[in-house]
């Protein structure tokens, strides 16, 4: 679940990476320059984006990632640990920011079952359905553990 | 032009960091984020983007999937602004290498605050990275939906 929304959060990341790429389709490219000239470039070419973002009110809002699934996010999310498996750099003060994520997935965990609760206790109303319902709450309880992470 | 754009004071007037004063308003505004990240200044991840080194530099350029790019580290707002780039690494360079030279050159976060980064990166004061190795329980992609 923390992994989830913090992998929504990210999302603008990529999109800036998708507007930055096809605006300036040179990044596609492989640039026959030295090479100090070629590390230059993206330096520039955001500084160039950021300029258009103030100045060019006309540019309106840029494509929104709306468009793009819940899958799809997953899908990334699960990449990015096969991915990275080799790196093995840890900042030397990890501990505090440990807890710190910890924390946060248990805030976030805490009011969704809140919110969870309270649907529930309006669906409820409907007999029919509370034993399903029942059910599905054991069995979200059992796997609380992994969920607080995810 | 391009030494230009790419060096203060237009450089660095158009790409800087946030002040971290105020919450960023797609955090305050989305219930699914607000207040759990409210000490983020923005999300930061790296790009491959193709690079034509000479010869004898190849084998560094060289990335994993086996193109010849620069690793180059880029920051941004939740405006879609950039707020911190650092290019020209080597392709074959880990993005958690580029942080950490980053890191000690000149990306100054301010106390408190983050950015949201991915597994790559290391879990440390300045970046909030997600949990490794975690299996999601299908129920809840179901109800995703719900909040």
């Amino acid at each position: 679940m923390f992994n989830l929304r913090h992998a929504m959060a990210r999302n603008v990341i990529e999109r800036v990476f998708g507007v930055l790429k096809h605006r300036f389709r040179i990044l596609v490219l492989a640039p026959k320059y030295n090479l100090h000239v070629q590390a230059r470039i993206p330096a520039a070419l955001c500084t160039i984006h950021n300029f258009i973002r103030l100045h060019d009110a006309e540019e309106g809002p840029l494509p929104d990632a709306h468009g793009t699934s819940h899958a799809s996010e997953g899908a990334h999310v699960a990449h990015s640990d096969s991915e990275h498996q080799g790196t093995h750099w840890q900042g030397a003060n990890n501990n505090e920011m440990n807890h710190r994520r910890d924390r946060i997935a248990k805030e976030m965990w805490d009011q969704y079952q809140t919110v969870l609760h309270e649907q529930l206790g309006m669906e409820g109303l409907e007999l029919d359905d509370v034993e399903d319902l029942d059910l599905d709450l054991e069995d979200i309880d059992s796997g609380a553990e992994d969920d607080i992470a995810a | 032009m391009l030494f230009i754009f790419s060096s203060p004071p237009f450089y660095s007037k158009y790409v800087h960091l946030p002040d971290g004063l105020a919450v960023p308003p797609k955090i305050q505004q989305n219930p699914k984020f607000w207040p759990f990240f409210k000490d983020t200044i923005g999300a930061l991840n790296g790009s491959h983007l193709h690079a034509t080194p000479p010869a004898h530099k190849r084998a560094a350029y060289r990335d994993r999937k086996g193109l010849l790019s620069q690793n180059c580290l880029f920051a941004c707002d939740f405006d879609m602004n950039f707020t911190y780039v650092l290019t020209g690494w080597a392709g074959s360079v880990t993005d958690a290498r580029i942080y950490e030279a980053a890191h000690t050159r000149d990306l100054r976060i301010l106390e408190g605050k983050y950015f949201l980064a991915d597994a790559g990166y290391p879990l440390c004061p300045g970046l909030l990275t997600p949990y490794r190795s975690v299996r999601y329980h299908l129920a809840e992609w179901g109800r995703a939906s719900i909040q």
